[in-house]
């Protein structure tokens, strides 16, 4: 079993929830593109630079090596180079040679100058000392012949130290005399902050680099060689350094020398962080206003489509309260279904109504009905009730009583001995006088009457008629010997015709007295044992001959009451007939 | 020997009665020779380039550098041994004036290579590649000026002045020089200075008197150049 939810939670369940995690998601999957194309933009960027940057390079050392190309047209330089020639092995003529390198390094911006001979064996060279150590010209030296590599090198170690290399050949007519190479200190950190450079190493079993030169990476050279070994001849790679990724680029192998590679490292998280970062905080603010606006929106609906509810409920629980249904539900909300439903409601009222309207006519045919019985059981009482009614009402019209307590006691006086039903035969039907014993059974009818009539809510009227119709004025009465006014007006006028009736009726256990008997016994008895001013009033009708004793077998005929009946349009009171 | 027969010809000529004299004063106004200019470094951009104050006009030097003589063939020259040196890639002297059939040495005072070559039509020479203690000697016969260099080392320069005859000089540090014993007659009197040029000047010699001649280098006025 479901456990009943409020119409706002389920509001809040099926719309405000499905809208977030719908907004939730499509914003997560707009912040991923975003952070996708701002990564790849980034990267095109990078790569692009560096393409620019190589390029620059390319061309300064194009133009380098136009200006170290007309140098070597210098003639002392092929002089120089003529004699080596001449003098090899001559100490004087490789001071001649460091001597005039160090004149052409003077007007040079190298910081390594050197020169081979036609067959390419290195002849002299000398090497700017401590890069940073003025003054500069002050700090040449020899470098050992031998540290030059072959020419056409790019880059050669000399010293220690890495030197980016320009080879230029001296010719004399068609005559090549030897080579001058120009070198610059090879300056990894120029590439980029962070580079690697590598030398694929011929000596190791499997293909693998040793590190060369590395700038601004604090990784040892075992743990770069492995990290670049998975890069292959790409030229875009991305690797992990100290767990943070990165992108690396390789440099245009133009600018290297064969056998090596140089990475520059690129952090692309680092550098779109910060630009993500501010897109992402302004991503949760409109995410966040957005959803307090569905959860406002949420609320405001939920609270439209329940109040009409609520308020139908809560006419409902008045009606459960007071147990009316009544059916004056408002049709007027704005929303068609509750409309609907107060016009259900309505309908429901009215057939309730209508259902109940039906049970208490049926009620009153089966009272009327058991009046009649009752009446039919004891011949001797035979259209007993229906005149006591009418006399009872000729009583109550005469003292001005209202319709609605004169309709009251006309059912009434037609049911108040409906309790005799439960009187056995023997004692009901009894020719003669009956004893002390059976008059008692047959005072208990009032009560048992009551009691018959007390199921039916409709019949709570007539109960103090059908119980209290034989009390005495002077409480010698029964079932509870009430007093005068404690007994209400209705069932005293009962109990006055009711007595004259029987007075003048034929009962088992002896012959009807006159009416002027009756008429006398009244008279003595008011006040004692009848109201005073019910038997004044119903002695004065039966005087002026609105009430007329007939016949003890078909009971008063009274024109005038007969017409005032028929003007009301009841049939109930012709029993007899 | 030199000074010897000069000495012996100057008394003859003196004795005689037959000579006169040339004298005067050369005066540089300015450095004529340019320093040596170096190109900035355009590779470094941060650096200021050194803009080095001229140095202090060093007439010494310049007058180093200026012959006097009397440009007339005919007279009697004398040759002589001369030597010219390589030291600390310089010619030492940088100029030098002989008469001409004097015959010039070239000794190589550094502990490196020099090849001294000339391209002069008065005497063409290439002396070759040699080391420190090696010398070549060279006789010039002809009058004229020979500019000295070294393959190997651009930046040498030197030269030697032939003249026709005996007279000649370099003036003195105060810029004064003479000319004794000259016969009469009239003559062309030249000042050259290695950089500057030829300074010519026409005089006329009388017996027993000295003629004074000022040279002022560079002239004011235009010089008119045979």
């Amino acid at each position: 079993m479901t456990r009943a939810l409020p119409i706002s939670l389920r509001f809040l369940a099926l719309g405000f929830l499905p809208i977030s995690l719908a907004l939730l998601a499509g914003f997560n999957w707009f912040r991923g593109g975003i952070a996708e194309s701002v990564r790849g933009g980034l990267q095109q960027t990078l790569v692009e630079s560096q393409q620019l940057q190589t390029n620059l390079r390319l061309e300064a050392r194009h133009q380098r090596l136009s200006l170290l190309a007309t140098l070597a047209e210098n003639a002392s330089l092929k002089a120089l180079l003529s004699l080596s020639r001449e003098a090899s092995g001559s100490a004087a003529a490789q001071l001649t040679l460091q001597d005039q390198l160090l004149e052409m390094a003077a007007s040079l911006d190298a910081d390594l100058v050197g020169l081979q001979d036609a067959a390419g064996r290195p002849l002299a060279a000398i090497a700017r000392g401590e890069p940073e150590s003025p003054p500069a010209s002050a700090n040449w030296k020899a470098v050992a012949a031998t540290d030059l590599p072959p020419g056409g090198a790019r880059l050669a170690t000399a010293r220690g130290e890495l030197f980016d290399l320009i080879t230029v050949p001296v010719n004399s007519g068609t005559e090549n005399l030897g080579m001058l190479l120009v070198g610059k200190r090879f300056e990894l950190s120029s590439y980029h902050r962070q580079a690697v450079l590598l030398r694929a190493d011929s000596t190791a079993a499997k293909a693998g680099a040793k590190v060369v030169a590395q700038a601004g990476v604090t990784l040892s050279e075992k743990q770069l060689e492995s990290t670049f070994s998975s890069c292959g001849a790409t030229r875009q790679c991305s690797v992990s350094l100290n767990g943070a990724p990165y992108l690396a680029l390789a440099v245009d192998a133009k600018l290297l020398e064969q056998g090596y590679s140089l990475w520059t490292l690129h952090s692309v998280e680092q550098a779109s962080s910060q630009l993500l970062g501010t897109a992402t905080s302004g991503f949760w603010a409109a995410l966040l206003t957005m959803l307090v606006a569905a959860l406002l929106a949420d609320i405001y609906g939920a609270r439209a489509v329940t109040r009409p509810l609520v308020e139908l409920i809560d006419r409902l629980r008045e009606s459960e309260r007071s147990g009316v249904l009544q059916g004056d539900f408002p049709e007027t909300s704005s929303t068609k279904e509750v409309n609907e439903l107060a016009r259900a409601f309505n309908l429901a009222a009215a057939a309730v109504a209508e259902s109940q309207r039906r049970l208490d006519e049926t009620y009153l045919q089966i009272t009327q009905t058991m009046a009649q019985t009752l009446d039919a059981r004891d011949p001797y009482t035979a259209g007993h009730s229906s005149r006591v009614s009418d006399y009872a009402v000729a009583i109550a019209q005469a003292m001005n009583l209202s319709v609605a307590e004169i309709e009251i006691i006309r059912v009434g006086a037609n049911l108040h001995d409906i309790g005799k039903i439960g009187i056995p035969d023997a004692v009901l039907q009894k020719p003669g006088p009956l004893s002390g014993e059976e008059f008692e059974i047959i005072k208990r009818h009032p009560v048992i009457g009551k009691r018959i009539l007390e199921g039916v809510a409709k019949f709570r009227d007539y109960l103090a008629i059908v119980e209290l119709h034989h009390e005495n004025t002077d409480g010698s009465g029964y079932p509870w010997g009430l007093r005068g006014e404690q007994v209400p007006l209705a069932a005293r006028i009962v109990h006055v015709v009711d007595a004259y009736d029987a007075m003048t009726s034929n009962r088992p256990y002896r012959e009807a007295t006159t009416t002027a008997q009756a008429q006398e016994v009244l008279r003595r008895h008011a006040g004692s044992q009848f109201d005073a001013s019910v038997v004044e009033v119903f002695l004065r009708l039966v005087e002026t001959g609105a009430i007329q004793y007939a016949d003890a077998d078909t009971g008063p005929q009274l024109a005038a009451l007969k017409n005032s009946l028929q003007q009301k349009g009841s049939h109930e009171l012709d029993p007899v007939h | 020997m030199r000074w010897w027969s000069t000495i012996v010809l100057c008394c003859a000529l003196t004795l005689s009665g037959q000579v006169g004299e040339v004298t005067g004063r050369i005066r540089v106004t300015s450095t004529l020779t340019k320093r040596r200019i170096s190109v900035p470094q355009v590779y470094e951009r941060a650096a200021a380039i050194a803009v080095e104050p001229p140095p202090p006009a060093d007439v010494g030097a310049e007058l180093r550098r200026v012959v006097v003589y009397l440009d007339t063939p005919g007279l009697a020259a004398r040759p002589r041994q001369a030597r010219m040196n390589q030291h600390q890639r310089r010619f030492e002297p940088e100029v030098l004036a002989v008469p001409v059939g004097s015959t010039v040495s070239f000794p190589n005072g550094d502990p490196i290579f020099h090849n001294v070559f000339s391209l002069s039509k008065v005497k063409p020479l290439d002396l070759g590649n040699y080391k420190e203690g090696e010398s070549r000697s060279v006789t010039f016969h002809q009058a004229g000026i020979v500019q000295l260099f070294c393959h190997l080392h651009p930046n040498m320069s030197g030269a030697v002045l032939v003249t026709p005859n005996g007279w000649f000089t370099q003036p003195a540090e105060n810029g004064d020089f003479a000319l004794a014993e000259v016969p009469p007659g009239r003559y062309v009197l030249v000042a050259w200075h290695k950089s500057a040029g030829l300074f010519r000047r026409t005089i006329e010699v009388r017996a027993g008197q000295a003629v004074q001649v000022d040279f002022e280098i560079p002239l004011s006025e235009p010089v008119s150049r045979k």
